[in-house]
Order: C-alpha cells, then structure tokens, then sequence
C-alpha cells in the first residue's frame, strides 16, 4: 500500500463547495481512494474535518481509506467565536418564534369560549354559585404554575439585570468599551487571538504530518500556504496561477486580500521544492519567466473532463430524458428559491424559460461585465428571449449596479452556493453555456460540464484552452476573443442558431480526446511525480 | 344531456398495485368497461407508475375513439375531443391528485369525478393544495359539481381538516391489496440483513433525510436498501434496479424490515406486502401504520432506539420473538384483503353510483356576465383594444348561442373620460366606471372568507378591487384585464383573464422597478395570460417565466376605421409619421434619419407628425434647421387623422419595438402603404393582415434615411399592392376571430 499526504489548511468557515478547488479536489480524492494499493493522509486544521467529511459524502467519496493527521477538536477560541456567532442567528429566530407566539395568541380566544359560554349561559343564582366555586378549584390548582412562572421571569430579569449593571460598571472602571473588544469578533484583540490560534493550529498539523509513517510525499493543492514546505518528506505545491498578476486594478480592491495572498505565494514558492501546474501556459508565462522557477521543477498535468452526467442521467424510467429534464427543473426553481443578489425575493412559478448558463464565482479576471454588455445587446437588439443565469454572488457590486442600472433583474438571474446536482441540473436545462474568462490555471471546467450533460458551450479564446482545444474545427465554433463583447455576442447567437452542429462536434472532440482521460490518469500522474520526487537524492531534488 | 349508454368508468391514474384491486371493485359495483390510461406524467415522483392495455379489449366503444382516449394526456390537457368522447361514453370518472388533471377534468367532464386521495404529509391538506395551485375558481367548480364530485379517501379519516367543500363530499374507499398469487414467495429470512426500503434518495430531499436518518440509526448493521433510485447511490446497500429475481431474493430473504413512517396520513404499500410475505416488520409508534395494526401489534417501536433494539434481537436469531412478531402481524394484511375490503369500498361507492346513475341536474341557465377591466386611463390604441375585445366577446359568445352580457368598465376618475371616447362602442356593451380600491391582507382574507372561501390564505401585503360603487364587478362571473399594469394583486374574487400586449419593460425604462415587479406579479397570478403577438408570447414564458400552458396568443384584432379604400392616387408631397413621447418611439434616430433624408438624400416630401403629445417633439427638431420639412400637428381628431392619412404618401414607423402598430392597417385601409420598423411584432402583423410593408433597421439612422428615399420613389407601387378593405377585415377584423377570443373567456365562465 503506497501512502501519499495531501496537505490543505484553509481558514475556518470556508466554503469548500463553492471553491472552484473544492470541485478539483473532490475529483482528485476521489480518484485517488479508487486507485487499489493507495492511501491518503490528510494533513488539515481540526475545523477542516467536518466539512471535509461531508464533503466526500455530498460527492459521493468513499472516506475508508483517508486518515487525517492534525487536531481532532476544534480550538476553544473558535467554538467561542462559533457560539456566539450561533446566538446571534437564535436570538433573531428566538424574536421571530416569539412574535409567531403572539400572532397565535388569538387560538387563546377559542379556549376561553366554552367557559365563557357556560358563565354568559347561567340563569340562577346557585348556578352563579356553583360557576364561583368551579372558577376557584380550576383557579388553586394552575396557581403553583402561575407561581412557578412568575418566578422564573424574575429571576431571568434579576440574572440579566446584575449582568447588564456588571458590565456597565466594568466599563466604567476601565474606561474604555473593553466588552464590545472581547465580545466582537472583528475586534484587534480577538483578531490578534484568532491569528495566534491559525498559526498555532497549523504548527499542530504540521508536526502531526511529520509524525505520520510511510508518507512518500505530500501534494498540497493550493500554493497559498508557505508552511506547507515545513513538511519533511518530498513535496509537491499545486500552482493554479497567478491572477493577480494579470488584473491588478480589479484585485487591489481590499477586499480580495490580494496583495497578503500574493505575499503567501510568493513565499511558498520561494521556498518550494516542487510544483505542478494545470497548463504549460502557466508553468512557462509565471512559474518559470516570473518567478524564475528552474523548469525541471515545475511540472504540467491537465485535468481531466469533469462529468456531471450521473448527477442528473436518469436511468431505468419509462422516459429517462422527459424525467431528467422534469428532475432538473424542480433543481433549478429550488436554486431560484434561495437566489441572491437582485434575483432575491422574486418569484418563479415554473422553469420553463430559455437561458445561457455561465457557472462560476466573480473576480476581476471572469470578464462578468463584457458578458453582460453582450447579453444586454442579445437581449434587447438581437431580441434573442434567452435569460442568462449566473452561479456568482449577485452582491458583488460591479455586476449587481451593472444589472440594476440597465434593468435586467428578471433577466439576469443569480444562483449561488449550488449543490453539484442543482449545477449539473442548471448546465442540463441550459440552451448554450458561456464562458468569458480572460486567464484561468487550465481550460475551463465549463467545456465538459456543459458537454457531458447534452449543452453546447461557448467559450473566450485564452491560452491555456488553446492547449486542450486543439482540433482547429473545434476551435473555430467554440472560441471568441473575450475582450470583444461584439464578437462574444455574435458567438453567442450563432451558437444559439446552430446548437446542433456546435454540440456535435464539440461532443465528437470531447468523446474522441478528451474522455479518453479520468482522474485517475491526473491522479496516477500526480503519483508518478511524487514517487520521482521522493525517490530522487535530496540534492538533487532540491 | 344525453346519459351514457352503458355503465363505463374511466379509471385516470397508473398505480399498479391499486390498480389491480380496485379495477375489479369498479366490475363489481356494476362497471362492466373501464378505461385506463397509457401515458402518465413523465416526472420523476412518479416511478412507480405503469401502463396497461388489459381492459380495452372489454370497452364496447368504437375502435377509432378508443384510439382518441388512448393517445390523449388525461393528466391535464386531454383535449376537445377526447372529453367529448368520455362524455358521450362514460359516467363516471376516477382520478388521482394532480392538480393539472383534477383542472382539465372539473372544466370538461360532464359526469361523476371521484377525487381518489391516500392522504399527505402532516401540516398538509388537500384544500391548502387546490387553492395553491388551482385557486378560488377551482373550489367554485367544486362546488357546482354538487353530488358529481366526490372525494373518496383511502383511509377513513383522511377528509378530518379539510374544507367543507371536500369533506362533506368524502366518500370512503378503503386502500386495499389484490389477493396475494399462489406463485409469490414468502419469507425466507435466510439473508441476515434489515431490508429498508427508500427510493429516490439522491432526487428527493424528503427521501435522502429517511435514508441519512435510516444510516445514522442503523448503519452499522447489515442492511440492504431497496427501492428505485433514478439517479445512483454510491452506497454498496443501496441496491438500486435489480432484476426480478434478486428482487424477490431482496424482498423475502432479508430478516427484518424496518418501516420508518411516522406520517399519520400517509402509509407504503411495501410494510403490508412484506407482513403479508410473513417478514417480521419493525414500525415506528404515531404513524398510519401504527394507527391500522393497534396497540397489541407487536414490532411496534415507541422510538427509534428502542426500534433498533428490536431489529438486533431479529437479526441475532431471537425465533420466539421473530414468531411472536409473525404471528401478530399476520392479521394486520388481512384488513388489506378484498375479502375485507370490497364490502367497505362497495359501500363507499354506493353514493357515487347513485349519482352517476342519475341524469346531471342541468343547473338553470343564468345569463353570463364578462367584465372588461381598463386598469388604467388608457386612451388611444389600448382603449379600442378594450372595445374591440367587448365587441369580440359579444360576437362570439352569439355565434356560440351563449348569451352573454359584456360590461366595459374603465377608469372612473372625474374629467378623464369624455362621452365622445366611447361613441362607437357597441351599444349592446354596458359601461362602468369605477375606481381601484386597495385591500391589506387580513382585509382580503375577510373578503375570500365572506364569499364563502375561508381557506383561502393570502400571499401579498396588499389586494386591490375594482369599486364600481355597486358590487366590485362581482356581478361578472369573469374578468378580462387589458394590460397588466396593476399594481397590487387583483383579489381572485372571479378568475381573470389578463390580455397583454407587450412586455415593454424588459426593454426599455418604462417603470421604476418596484412597480414593473409588481407587473410581473400581474402577469403570474393572472388565470390566463392572452398576448397577440407570438413575439409577446414568448416574452411571457421568457421574461415573465409563465408556464407554457397558461399562456395562448390569439389574432390581434382591429375595427377598420373609415369606409372606403384611398381613391384619389397621385403625387403626394408628405408622408405622416404617428408617435408619442416613449422611449421606444426611436425619436433621436428618427430625427437623425430625416436630417440625412433631406441634407444627404434631398428628400422631397415633408414629413407630418400626429400623436398625443407629439408637438413636444418640436422643441427637440427645431435646433437642427435641416429639419424645417418637419411639421408637428400634435393629437388630432379621428376625422383630421383620417383626411391627413388619406392625402399622405405613405405612413412612417420609425419605432424600435412593441407589440406592433395598427396605424399600418389603419393606413392600409385608406390605401395609405408603410414604411416600418423592422421587428418580429411588425413582420407578425404583415403576415396577418397580408401587408406588403416596406421595413429598415430602426437602429441605424443612415439606413433610415435611405429608406425613407428609396421609398419615396415606390410608395404608388405598394400602395397598388395593399389588400383591399374587405380581405383586411377578413385577416384582421373583429368578426372573424371573435370566437378565439369567446373561447379562452368561455373556459373561464
């Protein structure tokens, strides 16, 4: 049994299903758990285990054989910040539960009726007498609750009375607002704490993976994390790309935290042994040229096709396709139901509209914006009818001012956090999907995704697809130049014109080339350059 | 109405299994024929349909509507003449909930519907469902059903919680098992594993939580999930499809099963087949199940530890208690058996076939009543859409010989309306001013409840209805809205048609957004959404989101102004270009294409300008003194309209997109040719009227410009071209496509 780690320490909270990488991820464990005589350590934070868990449920990844080496339990700090942050959210549904109670409350009137009745129906005086006597037995026997009641709400008052006279007190004595620095989360101090909790975290992970026997050689798949090449054994940093290189402006915005990721980078691969890229394009343009990584270093796997089909390939029904498509679009107006952004709030009885599909998160280098110009011309000159949904945060304030500002909020819709099955069922229904991306780490998922569930794709004319795409007819029918939101646009209705034809050659191409490579080809690559690297003498390697 | 000849029923749902006992309930109970049908909705709830051809050879109908009601979707859109065959032959009428079918049924079947129901998921009833999904008007149609609708539940208490309208029409027909074959094994328990039956899990949220909820309780012990799974499992117990002899290996081999339902309404067959088999059957306290076996049944779990305490003695071969179980169970299938079951369904039906025998009470005929809503105070081409939809109306519903009474009520605000705006409305058509009132939610609900729906929940802040100062047109049994600028929901008191003519907002700024959100609302609650383009239509299923099947694109319709064709041919020294002061109406192109028309192209004829508001536009032309030519005479009278179009070259519509112009016809009727815009509603009313225009794209000003010239020297020869008179009122008039529109409203009475 060959034992490989996989190292991966992102911060708490993350959502890896939204994580392109998580995807990548998910492909690469799962392929690598089917390899017979593999097994996986991995090497991750404590709050990593649970998401990660049901990760490898929710795609379907059998976890026997994945160990994990790292804390098990979750800092104190974090379940801290964790329980507080959960208080907030049951506060609020606890103010909603109450005000539900109240809105209940006039269910009371039909219990007191039938009492009231009696006393509104008496006609003697001893009736009146016999009521009174009633009232007073019923009246003794629910005092203790009543009592037992009123207590309680005392003593809930008095508790937060002394609490709230407490801290007013204290921050009179210290004179300064010291609750809210302890109490806030986004406060210096506990900042500074929960910096000191990931750095200490991650030391704990790294001396567990240095303790873990028969590791060959850890991969990592991000090179966001320098301490990673604190790990002994041989090591492999996946590199996707350098984006921020390429769009500078956009990512300077702070939010993003470009300049502290660039930093970790930059560091990783400072001191980085070996590293493996998603295209030549990115090994030779950035690993090699900018960062001036010896080429016999950096390596090159591509990926492999990501199949959606068994997400919604319906099998062993009267009519598998009518079922699949019905399946997909309950999927889909269950997705709508939780939209964002200013698809929220509306509402959608059916999903029975045509639509462009463009899945993926938004960053300055996805081109969002050139796409919608060239949907707002198709829509409103070209007249094509389609909707155009879109997997982004609708929130995000280019896009969203862009779609409100031109009126396109019942046009272009936003999904957001879809399960696998919601994005397969979304690539299904789908008349065309589009990518516009200026500069990813490897070709596009969209190409296979789309491909493998029955959609035609359309795509912008970047190198590294170029490297996968490489039969000319091909290329000739799926690619735009993605700076030209006219001939993206143009693109578009042709393809929306001719969707037989594009799917049927861009299907042949992805039977005959591409579906001849699995994940296990990337994954037994992957293998074959660590078992180079650990076998190889420590001078050299280094 | 002309009763059946013989006693037949039509059995719509696919049930195998109960299929195969209720189908000899319905011979007994003296229906001999009974039909069943070979398509059912292809979604995926529904796996466990099928189809059978076993009873059409007893039919007695002739083979060729046999082959109508064989090919027809009984689940909601059966059509004209499959309805008028199952009136003509059958008496009474079986369906299942879905809503589509129940609809198509209520509206179209003439004889006995019984409403077969196997209960819902607790907090769920049907009521909340049929106004959810059908509306007030469905439980109106309910109502008048009287003693033909029934509503025949599977278990006895299932009408417990509904609303009147169904639970005083409750009939029990007892869920039960056709007689078990001699060839069906019985239970082995030589397969140490629990069998848990759970299909579905990767479609169904309901389903994965069963199985995660199975998982976490009973993981750890060998097991074997069945059921079919459309999507797979990468679980190695989930079986999936299998084929028949595992099946049945799965089935009777397994040790245990374990049942999880604690519905109180609902109940799977598979716990019954499996006792039946003689498997000891683990089940959960509080469910139907639990409720059918009795407290002294034993495999009854009070929770799911104690179940799981009880499914390990089985498995570690604990005999006493397996036999116990056994032989405690043993009884429970036989409530399940036609033995028992028959004499309660047979005395379930009784009822129902009394008043399938009895010729259908004809209600007495009350003269119908439409109202015609103008929403807001629309003048010009909306305003004679109205008339002409009335007018329509009257026709049809004549031709039809339905009477009918039409009510045009608009808006009533003082000095709006004058009495000339509705000089040529038909006199038959009654007029009613009126003015919107708004409604908060609980006030609306006081409404519904008053007029006898108080289930009915409402789903917005606010409602609105129209105030005529008599009774809020509720003396029309039906409502035709023009437009859907409404900007409240339109309380359901009478199911509406809503006609909209374009959906100009997802194309231009017509609207701030909160109010074009409450169109699109419009538009979703509407019963029935009626366009006249197919461009239109499409915008409604694409921009709206409607369901294909609620929306339908009639013929526009025009009344032809005017009474004969242009005869004074000859040079014309203008051209008349009709507009407004929209957004659409391409005015800085307009005014860009005619300052090259006569800078550029030395254009000769003048161009004269009329609409509403038109003279406003002047302003805008008169800094560019190339377009001295233009000449603006604001909002005329229809004669002025009429003798200027008539003295013109040709009629210019330079706008960039609506649902289209009548002024074309209008010219074409005065023998005026066009020039246009070129876009699909305008190719849409060319092809209908037979139009020969002349088009150009309304984006791009030079092209205008060209246009505009080359035309000047051909307009005789298309104007040579125009239909005449009496083939535009063939293709467009009102007459000849009043009965489209008396039909889509008819549904709806």
């Amino acid at each position: 049994m060959r034992t490989y780690g996989i190292f991966l320490a992102y911060s708490p909270n993350v959502r890896l299903r939204s994580e392109g990488l998580g995807r990548y991820l998910g492909a690469f464990i799962d392929a690598a758990v089917a390899t017979d005589d593999v097994r996986l350590v991995i090497a991750a934070p404590s709050w990593l285990r649970k998401p990660l868990l049901e990760f490898f449920k929710e795609q379907q990844i059998p976890a026997d054989k994945i160990a994990f080496a790292g804390p098990s339990k979750e800092p104190l700090l974090l379940r801290a910040m964790s329980w507080l942050d959960t208080r907030r959210k049951v506060i609020g549904s606890g103010r909603r539960a109450y005000a539900r109670l109240i809105s209940r409350a006039k269910n009371l009137r039909h219990m007191l009726r039938r009492p009231g009745s009696l006393a509104a129906g008496i006609r003697s005086f001893y009736g009146l007498i016999g009521f009174g006597i009633l009232l007073a037995l019923v009246g003794v026997a629910i005092l203790p609750f009543l009592l037992l009641a009123r207590i309680i709400i005392i003593l809930a008052r008095s508790v937060r009375w002394v609490t709230f006279r407490a801290l007013r007190l204290g921050k009179r004595v210290v004179s300064a607002r010291l609750p809210s620095k302890i109490l806030n989360p986004d406060a210096l101090l506990i900042r500074r704490l929960y910096n000191l909790m990931l750095e200490r975290e991650i030391e704990l992970v790294i001396k567990a993976a240095n303790e873990a026997r028969d590791v060959r050689a850890w991969y990592t798949s991000s090179a966001i994390w320098p301490s990673f090449n604190l790990l002994k054994a041989p090591k492999l940093a996946c590199f996707p790309d350098l984006v921020f290189m390429g769009f500078p402006v956009g990512f300077a915005e702070p939010s993003y935290g470009a300049l502290y990721y660039q930093d970790k980078i930059l560091k990783t691969v400072a001191d980085g042994e070996h590293f493996v890229t998603y295209s030549r394009h990115v090994k030779d343009t950035v690993l090699v040229e900018q960062l001036a990584v010896p080429e016999h270093k950096v390596h090159v796997v591509p990926h492999a096709p990501q199949n959606l089909s068994h997400r919604v390939n319906i099998s062993h029904t009267v009519d598998n396709e009518a079922i699949s498509r019905a399946f997909c679009r309950g999927q889909v107006l269950n997705a709508l139901g939780r939209a964002i952004g200013p698809t929220r709030g509306q509402r959608f009885t059916a999903v029975e509209f045509p639509f462009l599909f463009y899945a993926s998160q938004f960053r300055p280098s996805k081109n969002v914006i050139t796409l919608l110009r060239a949907y707002e011309h198709l829509l409103r000159r070209r007249l094509i009818g389609h909707k155009l949904v879109l997997t982004g945060n609708g929130d995000f304030p280019p896009v969203r001012d862009f779609v409100l500002e031109r009126r396109l909020e019942r046009d272009v819709l936003f999904v957001n956090n879809l399960t696998e099955t919601q994005l397969a069922s979304c690539y299904k229904l789908a008349d065309l999907a589009v990518n516009p991306s200026l500069s990813e780490g490897g070709m596009p998922f969209t190409y296979t995704e789309a491909i493998s569930v029955g959609t035609p794709v359309v795509m912008g004319d970047i190198e590294v697809t170029r490297e996968i795409l490489v039969d000319e007819r091909v290329r000739a029918l799926t690619l735009f130049d993605p700076y030209d939101w006219k001939a993206m646009a143009d693109k578009i209705e042709w393809a929306l014109s001719n969707r037989t034809e594009l799917y049927a050659e861009q299907r042949r191409f992805y039977d005959d080339v591409l579906a001849k490579r699995t994940w296990r080809d990337v994954v037994a690559e992957h293998l074959a350059i660590m078992d180079d690297i650990a076998r190889a003498p420590k001078g050299i390697s280094q | 109405m002309s009763m059946p000849d013989a006693m037949r029923a039509m059995w719509l749902l696919n049930h195998g299994t109960l299929r195969a006992f209720e189908v000899p309930q319905l011979k007994e109970a003296g229906f001999g024929e009974v039909f069943l049908p070979k398509s059912f909705p292809y979604d995926e709830g529904n796996l466990s349909a099928s189809v059978t051809y076993s009873e059409d050879a007893n039919l007695t109908i002739p083979a060729d509507e046999l082959d109508v009601l064989n090919s027809a979707d009984w689940y909601g859109n059966a059509g004209p003449e499959a309805w008028a065959i199952a009136n003509r032959r059958f008496r009474l009428l079986f369906l299942a909930f879905f809503p589509a079918q129940l609809e198509d049924a209520l509206r179209n079947f003439q004889g006995t519907i019984v409403l077969r129901v196997f209960g819902l998921s607790e907090g769920t009833t049907y009521t909340r469902l049929i106004y959810d999904h059908l509306g007030p008007a469905a439980v109106e149609r309910i109502r008048r059903l009287r003693d033909r609708f029934w509503f025949g539940t599977g278990y006895e208490h299932l009408h417990v919680g509904e609303a009147n309208f169904l639970a005083s029409r409750a009939c029990f027909l007892p869920v039960g098992l056709a007689d078990r074959s001699a060839q069906t094994p019985s239970w082995t328990g030589e397969d140490r594993r629990i069998l848990f039956i759970c299909p579905r899990i990767a479609t169904s949220p309901y389903y994965e939580k069963v199985y995660t909820d199975f998982k976490e309780t009973f993981g750890d012990l060998p097991h074997v999930i069945g059921g079919a799974q459309p999507l797979p499992i990468a679980d190695p117990h989930v079986s999936g499809y299998i084929p028949a002899d595992a099946y049945n290996r799965m089935m009777y081999g397994s040790r245990v099963m374990y049942y999880h339902s604690r519905e109180p309404n609902q109940l799977h067959y598979h716990p019954i087949e499996a006792m039946r088999a003689s498997m000891p059957v683990i089940f959960l306290k509080g469910g139907l199940l639990d409720r059918l076996a009795g407290s002294s049944v034993s495999g009854r779990a009070r929770d799911v530890a104690e179940a799981r305490k009880m499914v390990t003695r089985i498995m570690d071969g604990d005999v006493a208690f397996i036999e116990k179980i056994r032989q405690s169970q043993r009884r429970l299938p036989e409530q399940f058996s036609s033995a028992v079951m028959s004499p309660a369904w047979q005395r379930g039906i009784a009822p129902v076939i009394a008043s399938a025998r009895r010729s259908p009470t004809v209600p007495v005929a009350r003269k119908k009543r439409v109202g015609v809503i103008l929403p807001i105070e629309y003048r010009g081409g909306a305003l004679r859409a109205a008339k002409n939809v009335a007018h329509a109306l009257l026709i049809g519903s004549r031709e039809d010989g339905v009477k009918l009474d039409v009510v045009l009520a608009h808006r009533g605000e003082e000095g709006f309306y004058r009495e000339t705006d509705f000089t040529d409305l038909d006199p038959r058509v009654q007029r009613r001013p009126f003015v919107w009132m708004e409604l908060s939610g609980s006030r609306a609900e006081s409404v519904m409840s008053l007029r006898g729906h108080p289930d009915w929940k409402s789903s917005s802040d606010k409602y609105c209805i129209p105030e005529d100062g008599a009774n809020n047109l509720i003396d029309c049994d039906a409502w035709v809205v023009i437009s859907d600028r409404l900007l409240s929901p339109l309380l359901p008191l009478r199911p509406h048609v809503m006609i909209v003519y374009d959906y100009l907002q997802r194309y231009y700024k017509v609207t701030d957004p909160a109010t074009a959100g409450m169109f699109i609302e419009a538009n979703l609650r509407a019963d029935k959404i009626v366009t006249t383009t197919e461009f239109t239509r499409r915008d409604a299923l694409e921009f709206i989101g409607a369901p294909e099947k609620k929306v339908i694109c009639l013929p526009m319709i025009s009344a032809l102004i005017g009474s004969a064709r242009n005869t004074s041919p000859g040079k014309k020294n203008y051209f008349i270009w009709t507009t407004n002061l929209a957004p659409h109406k391409n005015h800085a192109n307009a005014a860009e294409a005619l300052s090259l028309y006569y800078e550029r192209f030395g254009g000769k004829l003048r161009c004269v300008v009329t609409g509403v508001n038109s003279r406003k536009l002047a302003e805008r032309f008169e800094e560019d003194p190339s377009l001295d030519q233009v000449e603006f005479v604001g909002e005329v009278s229809e004669a002025r309209y009429r003798r200027l179009l008539e003295e013109s070259a040709f009629l210019w519509h330079p706008a960039l997109l609506d649902n289209g112009t009548f002024s074309v016809i209008e010219a074409a009727s005065a023998g005026v040719p066009s020039l246009s815009s070129d876009y699909p509603a305008m190719r849409e009313i060319a092809r209908q009227a037979s139009l020969d225009l002349a088009y150009f794209d309304p984006h791009d000003p030079l092209a205008m410009a060209e246009a505009l010239s080359e035309f000047e020297g051909r307009y005789e020869e298309y104007g040579r071209r125009l239909p005449t008179r009496e083939a535009l009122t063939k293709s467009i008039g009102v007459e000849s496509h009043a009965t489209q529109y008396w039909k889509v409203v008819k549904e709806w009475l």
